[in-house]
């Protein structure tokens, strides 16, 4: 095990003990993946936060369920998707489905550096702009494998989805993806990049 | 100016959306308010008392566990209806709900998988005769002698709480259905009650469940419906005993005489109050 590793390792032993400083620092890894992960499926902040610290306090209250050495973070994952999940099906009782589509999901490239050229700030925009504008189905499991870097598994949870399905339908949002992405784009500037 | 393409493959694509580096909204600190709901400290008085109790590590299977604190936590979490929070409440002698106190993790409350249902699912101690369980225990046993019920088909008693605690399991008949989880009629317990000043124990409550008090012959007591987790009660030595969700179903609490009885089945508060009212 490596040092972050076998810290961890401790701080869920600790954390099993009903240590609340151990399961803080917990919580500060991993607050900001939950927060995340609960804003993929709620689509707004403030519910995002609320869904992340219930869960937070579930999963302390569940701790001795957790079995020692196994990762922390995929039992994490589920219970953050299941606490949004079930937040995201009331919310929608009471507001009303279309009103809770008509969140804007606010994500973004980060702006262009001194040193980089404009050119791929600019292409960075427009991928994230096209990633923004995907259904939510198609946002959630590119989100989940490609910029929370979550697992086959750990997605699945967050999409509730058979796991098995995963695969396929990143692939579908993918394509649906090249579809509105705009025609002129650079080619992928990444060393080792296989070609097309 | 380099040739302007469109990643034809999902590779290529790939690869830019996970080299993207993509802001979210700004993460809350949400470790300081979980750690605040977890650790801040509870009124002394309760707390005093509450703070005596070691935590007991018993077989695997089963954990002795403090959660007074944990179920009013968990009441507020799940937004139980303000009258079933001052009925619980109540019931502790505690006034208004106390929020946010420090917490110990409850225990599992998975119950025991793989065997056919029935008593020896629900962990309920040894079988024995009801002589030998009345020998066991200094506390009134009271046995139902409601005719509609019938002969309990089996008894148990559980040496691990202090003082002892008996259980009559009734496998199902007309009007005592089987209760989802263990295939179980009724269940009826007994168990000594805790210290009259911290005479306290409560069902932890999930959202639905409602906590009604009532009156058994006379006794204060509890009715608590709609789905319970799991139970808890302080034994005679101050240990708190969490137990396992038995039943999944609607609970009459009643203390008399220095004991604690139970009735669990899937049966409404009429026909527990009839069965109450037949124990002898």
């Amino acid at each position: 095990m490596d040092v972050q590793q076998e810290t961890e390792f401790k701080l869920c032993e600790r954390a099993r003990e009903a240590d609340v400083h151990a399961y803080e620092e917990l919580v500060r890894r991993y607050q900001e993946l939950a927060f995340r992960v609960a804003y993929h499926v709620l689509g707004d902040a403030a519910e995002a936060e609320d869904a992340a610290q219930e869960a937070f306090v579930k999963a302390y209250y569940a701790m001795d369920r957790f079995r020692a050495g196994s990762e922390f973070r995929p039992w994490l994952v589920r219970i953050v998707a299941n606490e949004s999940r079930n937040r995201r099906k009331s919310a929608a009782r009471r507001v009303g489905l279309a009103e809770a589509a008509g969140r804007e999901f606010s994500i973004a490239a980060p702006p262009a550096s001194p040193e980089e050229d404009l050119e791929e700030a600019e292409q960075r925009r427009l991928l994230v702009d096209a990633v923004r504008g995907l259904r939510e189905d198609d946002r959630m499991v590119v989100g989940c494998r490609f910029f929370l870097d979550l697992s086959e598994a750990e997605t699945a949870d967050v999409i509730g989805c058979p796991r098995g399905t995963v695969k396929s339908r990143l692939s579908r949002a993918l394509a649906r993806l090249r579809e509105v992405l705009p025609a002129a784009e650079t080619p992928v500037s990444v060393r080792g990049a296989t070609d097309g | 100016m380099a040739e302007p393409t469109r990643p034809t493959t999902d590779v290529a694509l790939e690869l830019r959306l996970r080299h993207l580096a993509v802001a979210y909204p700004a993460t809350p600190d949400v470790a300081s308010i979980v750690a605040h709901r977890l650790g801040a400290a509870p009124p002394r008085s309760v707390w005093q008392r509450l703070q005596r109790r070691t935590l007991l590590l018993a077989p695997p299977r089963r954990q002795l566990a403090f959660v007074l604190a944990a179920i009013l936590v968990a009441l507020a979490a799940v937004a139980a209806t303000p009258a079933t929070r001052d009925a619980v409440a109540h019931f502790f002698g505690i006034h208004g709900v106390v929020i946010n106190q420090g917490v110990r993790p409850l225990p599992s409350i998975a119950p025991r998988q793989g065997l056919t249902p029935g008593p020896e699912s629900l962990d309920l101690g040894q079988e024995v005769t009801l002589s030998q369980a009345k020998a066991s225990v200094r506390f009134p046993v009271l046995v139902p002698t409601d005719s509609r019920l019938g002969a309990t088909d089996r008894v148990f008693f559980d040496s691990r709480p202090a003082g002892g605690e008996i259980a009559f399991a009734y496998l199902p008949r007309p009007g005592f259905p089987a209760a989802r989880a263990t295939g179980i009629g009724l269940l009826v317990s007994e168990f000594a009650a805790g210290k009259t000043e911290a005479d306290f124990f409560g069902k932890i409550l999930g959202p639905d469940a409602k906590a009604q008090e009532v009156t058994v012959g006379g006794s204060p007591g509890y009715w608590i419906s709609g789905a319970p987790h799991a139970f808890f009660y302080q034994d005679r030595s101050g240990q708190s005993v969490v137990e396992n969700l038995r039943l999944a179903s609607d609970t009459l609490l009643w203390e008399k005489s220095g004991a604690t009885y139970r009735i669990e089945g899937d049966i409404d508060l009429t026909t527990a109050q009839r069965i109450a009212a037949s124990m002898r």
